[in-house]
């Protein structure tokens, strides 16, 4: 493992306590986020990263080029809470005109809950919320990873034209979100 | 009356993810079009933002205890990984049809070059004693020679005292000569069927017509 530009480089050979100590700190973060936007719980999350790193971990020898580890470890976190979602029959399709309106997605929240959150974290998980898990999943790996359609299309298993209708709904899901709470 | 782009594409633009045409149509309409391009401006914002939030903790959350437990528990599942980690099965050969078509035909092709390369007396020994066990004669002799030639001595019983022990199987029995002296010999009853070795053996089997006793005498020569 070597220093290269601000970043760590890892070299082909299986990776040592130390090293291995070190890409999980370098990416815990990255990679938590990651899931906890998809699966949307902080239990959730902590298993499924703790599940992603173990799985990369076990796998060093399937990584050809190591300077892409940060790319081929988000893979593994994507596809991990995507299995996860699958699993746990939460994945699901929604039209834009079936979208329910925003206070009342969650019988928790009220309108006047809502409109009080002024925390801007809440305010995009929330936003989140509306969307159905393969919206939201297609959302953040293409906004916020800033993968091409067709990686995010081949992350879902399904054809680059869903995906776009994935992501114009959930854009458009978010907008009407924010608008409401806004007014 | 103004026809509007539709939200969806107006989404699809801000990120590119329009087809190269449409996409032409929406940036020229935007272009126009004061509501179409607020709203475009406002899915930008959005995108903007929500890449930027996606980079913040949910609140309340102790990230360094919470980091600290994931890694302990990365380490322990590897550990545990390793320990239950399954032996690598041993392989099991399995030879195709076309390795074994293979290895039979080198063996076919080994075997007739051992023939064609054995002296010609010792082949021909061997293919008459081969004959003779096919048809079911005994009139050939299997002998065993210390330190005579085959070539030189292979012209029939007469010759034997020359080879030192001769087993020789005839239709009457088994015999060994030396020095004109004979061993052994016949039965009773003719053998049913003789034969005979290259290492200097025979054998032959007996039926006692009266009894139906069968008898298999053999000699070796060492």
């Amino acid at each position: 493992m070597s220093e290269a530009q601000g970043s760590t480089r890892y070299d082909a050979t299986p990776l040592s306590s130390d090293q291995q100590t070190r890409f999980v700190s370098e990416n815990m973060r990255r990679i938590f986020l990651l899931i906890y936007r998809i699966v949307g719980n902080v239990a959730d999350a902590q298993d499924l990263t703790q599940e992603a790193f173990i799985k990369a971990l076990q796998r060093q020898d399937q990584l050809k080029d190591l300077e892409k580890a940060a790319h081929w470890l988000s893979r593994i976190a994507s596809n991990t809470a995507i299995d996860f979602l699958r699993r746990s029959g939460r994945v699901s399709f929604s039209d834009i005109d079936d979208m329910p309106e925003p206070a009342t997605t969650s019988i928790e929240h009220s309108p006047e809950q809502i409109l009080l959150r002024a925390e801007r974290r809440e305010y995009l998980q929330d936003g989140l919320s509306v969307l159905t898990e393969r919206e939201r999943t297609a959302l953040l790996l293409r906004d916020v990873e800033g993968l091409p359609a067709a990686e995010v299309a081949a992350r879902l298993n399904c054809s680059k034209a869903t995906v776009r209708s994935h992501i114009a709904n959930a854009r458009v899901k978010f907008r009407r979100f924010a608008a409401r709470r806004d007014a | 009356m103004v026809t509007h782009i539709a939200e969806t594409d107006l989404a699809l633009y801000v990120s590119g993810d329009l087809r190269l045409l449409r996409r032409a149509a929406v940036g020229f309409h935007a272009g126009r079009c004061e509501r179409c391009r607020r709203r475009m401006e406002a899915y930008r914002a959005d995108r903007d933002q929500t890449r930027k939030l996606a980079g913040e903790m949910p609140e309340g959350l102790d990230w360094q205890r919470l980091a600290a437990e994931m890694s302990a528990n990365i380490h322990v599942g590897l550990a545990a990984g390793e320990c239950v980690a399954r032996r690598p099965e041993r392989r099991i050969l399995r030879v195709s049809w076309r390795p074994a078509a293979i290895a039979a035909g080198m063996v076919a092709v080994m075997t007739f070059a051992w023939w064609l390369n054995m002296p010609a007396g010792t082949s021909g020994q061997l293919g008459r004693a081969m004959s003779a066990i096919w048809h079911g004669r005994a009139n050939f002799a299997a002998v065993a020679s210390r330190d005579a030639s085959w070539d030189a001595k292979r012209n029939g019983p007469a010759s034997f005292a020359s080879f030192g022990p001769v087993v020789v199987a005839t239709p009457l029995g088994i015999e060994l000569r030396e020095n004109d002296n004979v061993i052994g010999g016949s039965e009773d009853s003719a053998p049913v069927a003789v034969s005979a070795s290259m290492q200097g053996s025979a054998s032959a089997r007996y039926v006692n017509a009266d009894t139906g006793q069968m008898t298999i005498t053999s000699v070796y020569v060492q």
